[in-house]
């Protein structure tokens, strides 16, 4: 009787705890992986915060969208790679309506600015001029996505989605060309609220830039290994963008005093003394985007509670087109009972920690595997899956499981012959499943 | 063609084609410099245009900047700020005395702003910001030293000298700063209470405005069509370029120019097609030597003509010495009869009476003036044609020059003359003795036809060691010393008031000297104090 009393009230706590926050647009979920703790020990535990955009009140309406496509038209692009490609753009012009602005850039050597920042409204133009495009020379990776935020910035505005559709199928060679540089780009314009998705086409650009760029921009990367696949990729990032219904989302995490938060595992984030700071950017309807922090809690006495630290979310609503925000307290509870601590499990944000951890010793595989250490990576590989098969049994999760029995196939896939089409489809894997 | 005459003609044509080229060759190459000059010109303001524009970019964003960073003091606002501009990466925060206060290693930083201290710290250790000015003409890369501990940096901070810092509240500026990346930009502001609070740049982010700002290059229409512009950082990468021409690897630009404070270790490159060429043109030189061929051939032209013109008249006045010859060869043998006849009628008529002797002896003194005459024109041509030849034969010099003094005895005495002869070449010798003749007759018709009023004539002769000598002295008018040399060229005659009127060819001293000369002799005037003096010298073989 104790014991289900107990039990019961840990499981009301838990819920109590840990209430979701109602926020008009956006839902915001914060809590513990493990919401109770063993005590008498300082320990490590991890927090899922996560955001869910809430689609908007009526199924047809949609924020209206800023978008900038930017081609690449090297050499290398040439027949059915830029075919495919300008199919491709004026497919996603297509489902644009005379709301949105839309401005494409091509670039090789030079910068050429297609169609200025205009209307989508005469997409017959637009559709000519992107058809008229021919290919070039080398790459100015650099200068093409610089035009296309200077076309973007010509209407930038919180009440618009404002995104770039980055596509190249090669190294960039002229001008600042380093993943670095890129990478410092993608952070600066997603400040201003824009976001740049990548998209690589073919086995010879750098898959790297390209998901750092996407990753720090606030967007996502797309492998898309034949000329082909460009036109379901154009579709569903412009599904994405269309789906957006919050902007310049920022997560503060104010943890308690005795609490140290030690990292956030899957972005970047600013932690100075008890704060954590993450930017999330742009939030999609009845998606989900979350971050892991991992924090270090003191030891404590079982029975008792400890805030560990209050969430909150801040961002621009697109439908009421005002700033809004949300937070949420966390705190842990301590008990002597590992069972009760097993049994007090957040499945579903251990599931996503799980992955988390997962990725990281992924990526350690894949540059062991670029320093020539294939067996290590093998053997990093084979472990991984071993941890996510184990724990996606104890946690019940398919997706665990899915993603175990892919590092299998990736152990397997470490030969010089696939390795290059191999690692573009794990960069562009693990971007999404990082950063949502 | 006569060697003389081909030069003449060489250099009538060369001098004036050389003088053509030469001068149409500077003038092209000076226009050429002068066309060249002012393009480099329009191309440096072109370029300065650029970077005026970027100057501008700058200048707008540090208000931007130093607006929002007037209350960014606190590092909860620093860090806000920092996570709204897009263009500002990290930021810091200087107390009056220069001091670095944030980041603050001693209390809490972020994983950036931790990198950040490590990356800047010998500028906040040698307060640069504050005490020097930034390094306007430094293009070198300053090394910094890596990984410099962050409690380092804070340590040597606080136990800095305080230096007090004057400026005003809400003066702003750049301060250009070179890491192992190259350049990075920091814009500080002063804030009311006397902070510098500043930022350091995003480089890719400001790359990115300063190429949003720039031209792109449109594929129908590239500006400039055949020309390059490149931007290039301070590590001569390039960071973007337009127009419609993309030059090989290894070109250089025609024109480069830095670009404004505080970018300075920038600079724009300017790459041509097809670069003006410093000097003339292909087409230039053809254009100036074929007007100079042209301008030669026209000149050639004109010298064809006057060799022909000269060549004709050469012929005319040739034909005419022909016809005169013919003339007075025809005229010789009539003559020589006539005098032959008259000087029999002298001899052989019994007692012809004194009208009958007087009209004889002038038809005798005529014919034999105008066989002299007639002598002097044959002699004249044969010497002109050089076809003179000398007939040497044994005779004595005093009997010729007696005979010809003979026959202008009368002429001489009619005009008063009192005549002297001292003959003294009695010995018999070769000599030509036509030539002599020739040469006394022409003397004495002078003396006759000039020296009247002197009434006096010598004649000397000598003869000693194979040469002849005959001296003829009168004391007429004399020569005037400027004609001294006329007098033995060909058809000069004296024009002297005194003897105007008197006939004569000209011809009779050119005639004598020639034939002194062809005799290994002379003809001279010598220095007389009055009258005139000839002496002839004739180069003999005594028997």
């Amino acid at each position: 009787m104790k014991q289900f009393g107990f039990t019961a009230a840990i499981a009301l706590l838990g819920v109590i705890a840990a209430p979701p926050a109602l926020s008009a647009q956006v839902r915001l979920n914060a809590g513990l992986a493990t919401p109770v703790l063993i005590a008498g020990k300082p320990q490590n535990v991890y927090i899922k915060v996560s955001v869910t955009g809430v689609p908007f009140a009526s199924p047809d309406k949609r924020a209206p969208v800023n978008l900038s496509i930017v081609l690449d038209r090297s050499g290398s692009m040439t027949g059915e790679k830029l075919e495919q490609a300008k199919k491709a753009a004026i497919s996603a012009l297509d489902r644009l309506s005379n709301d949105d602005i839309i401005s494409v850039v091509a670039y090789d050597t030079n910068v050429d600015v297609l169609v200025p920042a205009t209307t989508a409204s005469d997409k017959e133009m637009i559709r000519d001029k992107i058809r008229a495009l021919g290919p070039g020379g080398s790459t100015a990776l650099f200068a093409g996505v610089s035009k296309g935020a200077t076309e973007l910035r010509k209407f930038v505005s919180l009440e618009r989605v404002n995104r770039i559709l980055l596509l190249s199928d090669g190294l960039a060679n002229v001008g600042p060309s380093s993943t670095e540089a890129l990478g410092e780009l993608g952070t600066a314009l997603a400040k201003d609220g824009m976001v740049v998705s990548t998209i690589g086409v073919g086995l010879d650009y750098n898959e790297d830039l390209m998901t750092r760029l996407a990753s720090n921009a606030g967007g996502n990367h797309y492998f898309a290994e034949k000329a082909q696949d460009l036109a379901s990729i154009y579709d569903r990032e412009l599904g994405r963008a269309l789906s957006v219904v919050a902007q310049e989302a920022v997560i503060r995490i104010e943890c308690a005093p005795n609490v140290r938060p030690v990292r956030v595992l899957n972005r970047e984030a600013e932690i100075a003394g008890q704060r954590v700071t993450v930017s999330l950017d742009q939030v999609y309807a009845d998606a989900e985007k979350y971050l892991i922090l991992e924090v270090e809690i003191p030891e404590s006495s079982p029975s008792s509670e400890l805030p560990v630290a209050e969430v909150f979310t801040t961002y621009r609503s697109l439908a009421s087109k005002a700033r809004e925000d949300g937070s949420q307290k966390i705190a842990a509870h301590f008990t002597t009972s590992a069972a009760i601590v097993r049994d007090g499990t957040d499945k579903k944000a251990m599931e996503s920690v799980v992955e988390q951890i997962a990725l990281e010793k992924h990526q350690l595989a894949v540059s062991l595997r670029d320093k020539g250490q294939i067996e290590q990576a093998r053997q990093m590989l084979l472990s991984n899956k071993a941890y996510l098969l184990e724990n996606g049994a104890k946690l019940g999760s398919d997706r665990l499981q899915k993603y175990g029995g892919d590092n299998g196939v990736d152990a397997s896939n470490l030969d010089e012959g696939n390795w290059k089409k191999q690692r573009k489809a794990i960069q562009s894997e693990q971007q999404w499943m990082m950063y949502q | 063609m006569r060697p003389r005459l081909a030069a003449i003609f060489l250099f009538i044509v060369v001098a004036p084609l050389a003088a053509v080229l030469w001068l149409g060759f500077h003038l092209a190459r000076d226009e050429q410099e002068m066309v060249a000059h002012r393009y480099r010109a329009l191309v440096t303001q072109r370029l300065q245009d650029v970077d005026g524009q970027i100057a501008r970019l700058l200048d707008n964003r540090l208000r931007e900047i130093s607006g929002l960073l007037q209350n960014a003091r606190a590092p909860d606002a620093m860090r806000d700020a920092l996570r709204q501009q897009g263009l500002l990466r990290s930021g810091f925060v200087l107390n009056p005395t220069g001091r670095l206060v944030f980041p603050d290693a001693t209390t809490t930083v972020s994983a950036s702003e931790r990198e950040f201290l490590a990356r800047t710290g010998s500028l906040w250790e040698s307060r640069a910001l504050v005490f020097t000015a930034p390094p306007e003409q430094a293009i070198t890369a300053q090394k910094v030293p890596v990984e410099q501990s962050v409690q380092q940096v804070a340590q040597t901070a606080i136990s800095a000298k305080p230096i007090p810092a004057r400026r005003p509240a809400g003066a702003s500026g750049w301060y250009p700063w070179f890491s192992a990346d190259g350049l990075s930009l920091l814009a500080w502001t002063v804030d009311p209470s006397q902070y510098i609070v500043g930022a350091e740049l995003s480089r890719s982010r400001l790359i990115a405005d300063i190429i949003g700002a720039l031209p792109s290059t449109s594929s129908a229409k590239p500006d400039p069509p055949e020309a390059r512009i490149a931007l290039r950082d301070s590590q001569n990468t390039e960071l973007y370029a337009w127009g419609g021409y993309d030059p090989p690897k290894a070109a250089k630009s025609q024109i480069t120019i830095p670009l404004s404070f505080p970018l300075n270790s920038w600079t724009l490159d300017y790459y041509d097609a097809s670069p003006l060429a410093r000097g003339i043109t292909g087409t230039t030189r053809f254009n100036v030597i074929a007007s100079a061929c042209a301008f030669a051939l026209v000149l050639l032209g004109f010298a064809i003509y006057f060799y022909r013109e000269h060549l004709r008249q050469l012929r005319v006045a040739e034909q005419r010495v022909t016809f005169v010859n013919q003339v007075s060869h025809e005229l010789k043998t009539p003559l020589t009869n006539i005098r032959m006849y008259a000087e029999m009628l002298e001899d052989k008529l019994p007692d012809p009476g004194e009208r009958t002797r007087h009209a004889l002896s002038v038809i005798v003194d005529e014919s034999q003036r105008l066989s002299r005459l007639i002598s002097n024109v044959l002699t004249f041509g044969r010497q002109q044609r050089k076809t003179a030849r000398l007939h040497p034969t044994p005779g004595t010099i005093d009997a010729v020059v007696s005979s010809v003094l003979e026959s202008f005895s009368a002429a001489l005495a009619a005009r008063g003359f009192e005549v002297e002869f001292a003959p003294d070449a009695p010995r018999s010798c070769i000599f030509d003795r036509d030539a002599l003749e020739q040469i006394v007759g022409n003397l004495l018709s002078n003396v006759e036809k000039y020296a009247a009023t002197g009434k006096w004539v010598r004649i000397e002769t000598s003869l000693d060691s194979g040469m002849a000598r005959v001296r003829v002295e009168d004391h007429g008018p004399g020569i005037p010393t400027h004609i001294r040399e006329h007098i033995f060229e060909p058809f000069f005659r004296a024009n002297d008031s005194l003897v105007e009127g008197v006939s004569g060819t000209g011809i009779g001293l050119t005639i004598a000297r020639d034939l002194a000369r062809a005799h290994g002799g002379d003809l001279v005037l010598a220095d007389t104090p009055s009258g005139a003096l000839f002496a002839v010298t004739l180069k003999v073989e005594t028997t």
